[in-house]
């Protein structure tokens, strides 16, 4: 096909000639055996391929719409590729001949068929494939290009059809095989369009509105927000190299991809095996597109894997971790050695320590209610989020919260003054840093007043002389 | 001479009210809009002549006494020909209904051929595609809702989200449509009588164009509203199905076109 | 007497028993299990099942068809034309007619001589349910425009004397060897 249009076009550049002889070769590569392709869930990736020569690979895969949570108390009714979002992992080899058998559960409501971007043909295999409930399909294609491809489905509209679930990816191998690393995991970010908001509870339709404007609700990794957090994370150890296959389902948005606290050593951008940038901070995957990375962990600890259109991952669920552990090499980070008081221009200009007059006093409760809520919005909001649900292992809930309703003027001294190290909530461990907030007496009264009084908190009230009284403390 | 005129025209009344069986409808002339441009003007509607629908879906019920009269539509009797392995998997036999296959639930798993044989025995034919879909187009309140009505339309997209679970509920337990027609949305997909008119490949990104190769037709192409996604479904829906296919949430309901 | 009885059963038990043999000497998937009456171009009226014991190259036109229709013929003499001179008298093409309105047997008539279509083609037209239940059988996909023109799928099948479809070629100006091959499977 690539051929016939090089041809058609009258062009001889290098790039298609050679992708040429290429495509010659794996067209004509001889098939020995036949073998059923193991294929597996994300996070995980099928074993490498040893074998050196061409096979022919069957692959199964069955269609199937499921109700599955999307986040926590909320369900979706997720259109997938093996039952889960993303679809199942292939694994095949270039020159192999792949005889796809798409199977449509009995039970689905749609019709449905896959467009393999691994596919030389029409559509991808979408005409050769649409499978109505119940029903079967089989096609086969030959893998001439190695590399990193998304698959997903095709069936009108093709949209809808892809914003409920139902993409994955197909590696290539290239016939001399990827160089061995320690571990390799299988990452693909996804929107959702949902009726409600993000984090509305209960079961949650697709919608058609927000899809077409773009403004998903959910930006996932793996299909749910802390898929691969928390117990969930991808455990490695430090002096191991790991591979992420990327992939990006869409619909619409492209990530920009990225690891906190690691540089990538190498890129395969766009999921092409035949290039490698190297040294990237941040990787642009396209809807419908992959990428390759690679890096070698040194240091334990979580490294959180973001998209770096940093709204979607602290808003909108775009958050995965790695958890590294071992020993760390204190020659590539030190971890923190010092901590001291920090006075610009010497040390005659100091903090201004009074507190700027309080623009609004709340007159009752409902008042201290309301602006305490504008409170939470602005300075908490980010971190322990709309609900008060918290994110991950980062950010404790503040929702029914034992560690916050146990104690008042701690609560009031954790705004004043942050808090760091592990502190349990709700039977969970959570270390990390929440910074002093500089608020009022008056500020903070509104927004503890807010907070205890929502969430199925204990509904204390607290006033600025109460704040005033552990300042002085 | 004027009484018998008015004989003959009782009579015919008659005839009519008796043959007619309450169960059905009668549509008003009206116009549908296609999910596809049938000109280049994406104003254009499609008439549709006044005809009558059967109210309800086919039941289990329904078609039981069916294939009791029509032994040739067992289970066991039918080619596959006319309807594939699974025809009507949810009953216990060849006249006996299953747990998963109450009386009043929409008879599924039912080929076309085997829904364009029970209509035929009853005199009545499968509503055409345009039939159907004028009908559908109804909410309760509106004739046209699936056009006009977002909320209507966002209802139907729900449903269609949703994957089927059995046993399926009785018919007739939604609001009616405007016209007295119940469970066209809501409940399974329905068979219409030109279910293969779509000149489609299955390949839906380009089906903007009709591929000229693989169909013969002239004109305009591509939908009249690309927003439409519950039509969209339907269309995909039925482009993907076989006459012999036999689906678990697809079931069919009769049509009569007046004489 | 009795002998009488018996031999009325006799022949009671023999006829039916043929004509059972008969309906089920047919595969499951034979197209000849549809109930299917159709006019010649001659204007004789025909079963489909009397097509039964030949092998055919179906497949569904119109004749006021300016432009696939036309080419899905020459399409056909491709396949016949990769055939030898011994199968090629021995397969039977029928050309079926989605449009029962225009393509009555004279206007098939008139259309077989001008495309000059040797003694094995066959046109045939019927009502439009019969033609609607054909179409599903042989997976055409078919829709009456409002200039009365039809768009159609482009399909041709290739059945067995049993009347199953053992090939289809769908699209126009595909490569006839699979056909052919098939076509020629069936006299071996």
């Amino acid at each position: 096909m690539k051929k016939l249009f090089c041809l058609m076009l009258g062009l001889s550049m290098v790039g298609c000639t050679q992708s040429n002889q290429n495509n010659q070769s794996q067209k004509e590569a001889v098939i020995k055996g036949e073998e059923v392709a193991i294929l597996t869930d994300a996070p995980q990736v099928p074993p490498a391929i040893t074998r050196k020569h061409a096979t022919k690979v069957i692959v199964n895969l069955e269609t199937s719409e499921l109700k599955m949570s999307l986040a926590d108390g909320v369900e979706y009714t997720f259109w997938t590729f093996g039952g889960k979002v993303p679809g199942k992992f292939i694994r095949v080899r270039e020159g192999d001949l792949v005889e796809f058998h798409l199977h449509n559960h009995p039970d689905s409501k749609m019709p449905h068929n896959i467009d393999l971007h691994a596919v030389t043909g029409p559509g991808g295999g979408a005409v050769s494939s649409f499978t109505a409930p119940g029903h079967s399909s089989t096609f086969s294609f030959r893998a001439l290009n190695p590399g990193l491809y998304v698959y997903h489905c095709a069936t009108a509209p093709v949209g809808m059809h892809i914003a409920n679930g139902m993409y994955g990816l197909i590696l290539v191998e290239p016939k001399e095989g990827l160089p061995k690393v320690d571990r390799e995991y299988y990452v693909m970010q996804s929107e959702f369009y949902t009726k409600g908001a993000f984090g509305d509870q209960g079961h949650q339709p697709f919608s058609m509105e927000k899809a077409l404007e773009e403004n998903p609700d959910y930006v996932v990794f793996n299909g749910a927000v802390d898929a691969i957090s928390g117990e969930k994370s991808l455990p490695a150890q430090t002096g191991e190299t790991i591979r992420l296959y990327v992939g990006n389902g869409g619909p619409n948005l492209i990530s920009s991809f990225h690891v906190i606290g690691e540089i990538f050593d190498k890129v395969h951008p766009e999921g092409s095996l035949s290039t490698t940038n190297k040294d990237v901070q941040t990787t642009l995957v396209p809807a419908g597109g992959s990428a390759v990375v690679e890096f070698e962990v040194d240091t334990s600890g979580t490294y959180i894997l973001v998209d770096h259109s940093i709204f979607r991952a602290f808003n909108k669920g775009a958050l995965g971790m790695i958890e590294v552990t071992g020993k760390d090499d204190k020659n590539v980070f030190s971890g923190k050695l010092e901590d001291k008081v920090y006075h610009p221009e010497g040390s005659t200009i100091q903090n201004i320590d009074e507190d700027p007059a309080p623009k609004v006093v709340a007159q009752n409760r409902a008042e201290r209610l309301e602006f305490g809520k504008r409170i939470y919005d602005q300075n908490c909001k980010a971190c322990h989020q709309a609900e008060g649900k918290g994110l991950a292992t980062a950010f404790p809930p503040l929702a029914s919260s034992d560690y916050l309703n146990a104690d008042k003027q701690r609560a009031i001294k954790v705004i004043l003054e942050g808090l760091e190290g592990p502190i349990t909530v709700n039977g969970k461990v959570f270390d990390s840093v929440m910074p002093a907030q500089r608020l009022t007496d008056e500020d903070i009264a509104n927004v503890l007043t807010y907070v205890y009084n929502n969430w199925g908190n204990s509904g204390q009230n607290v006033s600025p002389e109460d704040v005033k009284a552990v300042r002085e403390k | 001479m004027r009484n018998l005129l008015i004989v003959f025209l009782l009579m015919i009344w008659g005839v009519c009210f008796a043959t007619s069986t309450p169960l059905s409808v009668m549509l008003p002339p009206g116009q549908y809009r296609p999910l596809l441009k049938v000109t280049e003007d994406s104003s254009k509607r499609i008439k549709v002549e006044s005809f009558k629908m059967d109210k309800y879906p086919v039941t289990n019920k329904d078609f039981v006494s069916f294939v009791k009269n029509n032994p040739k539509w067992k289970k066991s009797n039918v080619p596959s020909l006319f309807a594939g392995s699974e025809y009507l998997k949810l009953w216990k036999d060849d006249v006996t209904l299953g747990k998963k296959a109450p009386e009043d639930a929409p008879v599924v798993f039912i080929s076309w051929f085997a829904a364009k044989a029970y209509c035929e025995s009853k005199g009545k034919t499968l509503p055409t595609e345009a039939q159907w879909e004028y009908a559908a187009a109804a909410s309760p309140t509106k004739k046209f809702a699936a056009y006009e009505d977002a909320s209507f339309q966002k209802k139907i997209l729900e449903w269609y989200g949703n994957p089927t679970s059995h046993p399926l509920g009785a018919v007739g337990k939604n609001d009616a449509n405007i016209y007295g027609i119940y469970d066209l949305h809501e409940r399974v997909w329905e068979w219409v009588l030109d279910f293969n008119n779509g000149l489609v490949t299955g390949e839906s990104r380009g089906d903007r164009t009709l591929d000229q190769k693989m169909f013969c037709g002239s004109g305009a192409s591509g939908s009249v509203d690309p927003g439409d996604y519950a039509t969209f479904m339907r269309y995909a829906f039925r482009s993907s199905l076989k006459a012999n296919y036999t689906v678990s949430n697809l079931g069919f309901r009769c049509a009569k076109e007046l004489e | 007497m009795n002998y009488y009885i018996f031999g009325f059963f006799l022949v009671l038990f023999v006829t039916g028993g043929i004509a059972t043999a008969e309906t089920h000497k047919l595969p499951e998937n034979s197209m000849y299990h549809l109930d299917s009456k159709w006019k010649t171009e001659d204007g004789n009226v025909i079963s489909l099942s009397d097509l039964q014991g030949d092998t055919h190259i179906m497949t569904m036109v119109f004749t006021s068809c300016e432009y696939a229709c036309p080419m899905i013929i020459s399409d056909i003499h491709k396949i016949t034309k990769g055939l030898p001179k011994k199968i090629q008298k021995k397969v039977r093409i029928s050309l079926f007619s989605f449009d029962p309105e225009k393509d009555t047997p004279g206007v098939l008539k008139k259309f077989s001589t001008k495309h000059m279509l040797g003694s094995n083609w066959n046109m045939y037209t019927s009502d439009e349910s019969t033609v609607r239940e054909l179409a599903a059988v042989l997976g055409v996909k078919y829709k009456k425009m409002e200039n009365g023109m039809f768009g159609h799928s482009n399909v041709i099948s290739i059945v067995d004397s049993n009347g199953v479809i053992v090939h289809q070629q769908n699209g126009l100006y595909a490569d006839p060897a699979p056909a052919i091959h098939k076509i020629k499977e069936q006299f071996e």
